[in-house]
């Protein structure tokens, strides 16, 4: 009878030593992934990093120059209209918002096409007939034609929102970044603004084209903004894209272009913290109802002399958008769900004329990758001279506490944000294996004892009778 | 899916697309663009002067020679010192009334005075909102020879592949020349050498239905319908008669007599003119002449077998050669630069089974051979081979 050989007996085990390294080399390798792939974080912390960015790291403190105005469903109500609202009606709030003095007016809102021109063009036809006619030069054409000339000319919502804006003088409009190329269409393609002085190589958020509000809009704006956010793949935004690439230039978000426009003496300093991490650094999280906010609603209907809003209003930076229900954007933040779009570009500006932003690209990944390779080879050194397992396991605890600090100290203090789970698996990776491996080698020692014992049997001194002297008898 | 030819019946199609808004000549403005929105002038507009009045007039001319520009803004940026107090306003009406006074409607006409960059000198700026641009019905895919589109036959502009094509336009292929069209519902048409087509409506609503009409003047298309939902209509009108298809895969050809002739190669057609109507199935041809009813459906000549060359490579243009099929009175021979014969094919008849393909012919060509009956009625396609020639 043969006997076929196991089909593990010809596979070598791997000795311990080369599992820790292997493990460690794990460590370093996740490390390394999360440097090239643009910095923590990396693959598998998102959950954790979302847990201590909502929770544990110190959040942006209240502010008190930041108002949101809302297009709320009391609003929306109270104008009695449906969405989309009529130019008109835009006119008429930026007029009121003017009337406040607000040090800048934050659209989160997109104008691309032009508002309904069908009566405009009828009382065009007319007041041609009129002309070629020659009633308008009898007494009652003539009036006719100037009565109409000023019905269609309140009727021109675009032309009366373009004048609004320029009133205002300090509104700042949105435009949307897209993946192909733009459509042919009244707004164009051009970018809100002119091209900031930096390059779009290497930036994060690159578009092919741009949908922007329409040209008489974007004339009479102040500056103007991109609207886009990064999404991450699991659909949380945490990162915010000041600086984004399309047609070979860098533009700026909405946060950048208001922060521009409101401390431009600034602008070397804002280019510099809105360049962090290709464009799009961390954000630093405010709490919950961080915002004040304000109805249009009551923008609209207050009387012109309230106090109260003009407290609440005057020299303050206005970011307008729509928190409607159904109507406004669902984003998701680490902690906080269905945030409206325009919550976030106040957020971010918040963070980038503080100098909040969080950094974890770059410098800081590689910071990241060294730290992990360092802890790892501690430990590799010092656990393996352990006289026991809890001894071994002591050090790699104590390797766990001083990165845990040492991450959340640097990203609490500094905004650094250093991999942290890459550490943390190699740690895991060489205790367990220096754990199996000691056991095996205790094992090993046991079983070398028991062989020597059956080789040379002793009883044990308290049970150990004396052997019998024969002179005795 | 149901596509019918209409022969005959004369399309209604009174929209045409905007030309796109080219460079006028350099002017008093140094050279006019209308942008995205903006209406970029040459040089910076001066918020006063002759010559800014000068150039607010030529671009009052070329506003109203542009109908579909429905309003202008005119900004007057100015430092805030000559800005404020409504003195910007005053500028940017003073503007306004120039282009007024030169024959823009009043109504039309917006002014805004927005600030200003520091330290940036004061001038105008125009900005305009126009129509919203009619969507492309059509992109030319591929094109060869001489290819140009326009609204009317007086107007025609060479185009060349990737060009969007839109509602009402007509397009002409010269001699020798020839073009692919991608509808907008995903249909494929092939304008053969010497045709004229105009691109009627192409409509597609949510339930996958679509309405493609095209109006065939002289020449021939090859189409191939895209799968449309119930009730879908692909229409292809001709000159002299109506007829009507349904099918996937046929051919039409309007000739100068009046006569509109049929080939359906996958699917079904049905040809309509105006005292009958005809199914022509997969593989059946006809042909409607002016007054009558359409013929009877005859079977469309098989694809001739192809002999040489089936690849390989000649110091001087090879002889082609193929076998004979019953009932070819001519073959129509096809040589291309690519194997979807899309561009770059040269068409040769010839009556017996051979051909000599022209000496100025170098490179690789991909052929292929298909009979034609004593009627006009084009075959199926052989298989396609290839040779090379290098001297």
């Amino acid at each position: 009878m043969s006997v076929s050989p196991s089909p593990r007996a010809g596979l070598a085990r791997p000795s311990p030593a080369l599992l820790r390294w292997l493990g460690a080399l794990v460590g370093v390798g996740l490390a390394a992934v999360t440097w090239a792939t643009g910095g923590a974080p990396g693959l598998g912390e998102r959950a954790l990093y979302d847990l201590a960015a909502s929770r544990l790291l110190p959040s942006v403190p209240p502010t008190a120059d930041l108002v949101l105005v809302e297009v709320d469903d009391r609003a929306l109500a109270a104008l009695g209209e449906r969405w989309p609202l009529s130019r008109s009606t835009w006119a008429r709030v930026f007029q009121a918002l003017a009337a406040r003095h607000p040090s800048a007016v934050v659209v989160d809102i997109l104008f691309d096409q032009p508002g309904p021109r069908d009566a405009l063009e009828l009382g065009d036809d007319i007041l041609e007939r009129l002309r070629a006619t020659g009633l308008d030069q009898t007494p009652a054409g003539a009036a006719l034609v100037t009565e109409l000339e000023t019905r269609l000319r309140a009727q021109d919502g675009d032309a009366r929102l373009g004048e609004a804006l320029s009133e205002a003088g300090v509104v700042i409009l949105g435009a949307i970044g897209l993946q192909e190329p733009s459509p042919p269409s009244a707004s164009g393609d051009a970018p809100p603004g002119p091209p900031l002085p930096l390059s779009s190589q290497g930036l994060r958020l690159q578009f092919q084209g741009m949908a922007t509000s329409i040209a008489p809009l974007r004339m009479a704006a102040a500056s103007g903004g991109t609207l886009n956010m990064l999404v991450d793949p699991d659909g949380v935004i945490r990162r915010y894209p000041y600086l984004q690439g399309a047609k070979d230039r860098a533009w700026p978000s909405l946060a950048l272009a208001t922060a521009l426009h409101l401390y431009p003496e600034r602008t070397e300093a804002l280019l510099r913290a809105a360049s962090i991490d290709s464009g799009a650094p961390l954000m630093r999280l405010p709490t919950v109802d961080w915002l004040p906010r304000v109805s249009l609603s009551d923008v609209l209907q207050a009387d012109p002399k309230s106090v109260g809003l003009d407290l609440a209003l005057r020299g303050k930076t206005l970011f307008l958008g729509v928190t409607a229900t159904g109507l406004h954007g669902q984003s998701t933040l680490p902690g906080q769900i269905a945030v409206p779009g325009v919550e976030i570009h106040a957020f971010a500006l918040d963070n980038l004329r503080a100098g909040r932003v969080m950094r974890s690209a770059g410098a800081i990944a590689a910071a990241g990758l060294l730290e992990t390779a360092a802890l790892l080879g501690l430990f590799l050194w010092r656990g393996r001279r352990a006289r026991t397992l809890a001894g071994a396991l002591g050090w790699a605890g104590l390797g766990l506490v001083l990165h845990t600090a040492l991450v959340g100290w640097l990203a609490a203090d500094l905004g650094w944000v250093l991999p942290f789970v890459p550490a943390c698996v190699g740690l895991a990776w060489v205790s367990c294996t220096e754990a199996v491996a000691r056991g095996e080698d205790l094992k090993r020692q046991r079983g070398a004892l028991k062989r020597l014992f059956v080789r040379y049997p002793q009883a044990a001194p308290e049970t150990a009778v004396p052997p019998a002297r024969e002179d005795v008898r | 899916m149901k596509t019918t030819l209409l022969v005959g019946a004369g399309l209604a199609l009174g929209l045409f697309a905007e030309p796109a808004l080219a460079a006028p000549a350099p002017g008093a403005c140094g050279g006019l663009r209308f942008e995205n929105g903006r209406l970029e002038t040459g040089s910076v507009l001066a918020p006063r002067g002759a010559q800014t009045e000068a150039c607010l007039r030529e671009i009052a001319e070329a506003v109203k020679a542009r109908p579909a520009i429905r309003s202008i803004t005119v900004a007057a940026r100015l430092p805030d010192a000559e800005r404020l107090e409504g003195q910007g306003l005053a500028v940017a009406r003073a503007a306004a009334d120039v282009l007024v006074s030169a024959g823009v409607p009043r109504t039309r006409v917006s002014v805004v005075a927005p600030p200003s960059a520091p330290d940036a000198p004061g001038q105008l700026q125009l900005a305009y909102i126009e129509r919203a641009p009619l969507p492309a019905v059509a992109r030319l895919r591929a094109a060869s020879g001489d290819v140009s589109v326009g609204p009317n036959p007086a107007e025609l502009r060479p185009r060349v592949a990737g060009d969007a094509l839109y509602t009402g336009e007509l397009v002409n292929t010269a001699k020798g020349a020839q073009a692919e069209l991608a509808l907008a519902d995903g249909s494929v048409v092939r304008v053969a050498q010497e045709s004229l087509v105009r691109l009627g409506t192409l409509e597609l609503t949510a339930q996958m239905q679509r309405k493609v009409q095209l109006e065939l003047l002289h020449g021939t298309v090859e189409t191939e319908a895209a799968k449309g939902g119930v009730g879908s209509v692909f229409e292809v009108r001709t000159r002299g008669a109506v007829a009507g298809v349904r099918g996937t895969r046929f051919r039409v050809s309007a000739q100068g007599d009046g006569t509109s002739r049929l080939e359906t190669l996958e699917g079904k057609v049905a040809l309509s003119a105006e005292r009958g109507e005809v199914d022509v199935n997969g593989g059946f041809g006809s042909r409607a002449k002016p007054d009558q009813a359409p013929e009877a459906p005859r079977a469309l000549l098989p694809a001739p077998l192809l002999g040489a060359p089936r690849g390989g490579t000649f110091p001087t243009a090879p002889k082609l050669t193929w076998k004979a099929v019953e009932g070819a009175s001519s073959y129509r021979v096809e040589l291309a630069r690519a194997a979807d014969f899309a561009s770059g094919t040269e068409v040769q008849t010839a009556p017996g089974l051979e051909l000599a393909v022209p000496p100025a012919l170098m490179g690789k060509w991909f052929w292929r051979v298909l009979a034609v009956d004593a009627d006009g009625f084009i075959g199926y396609p052989s298989k396609i081979y290839t040779f090379d020639v290098h001297p």
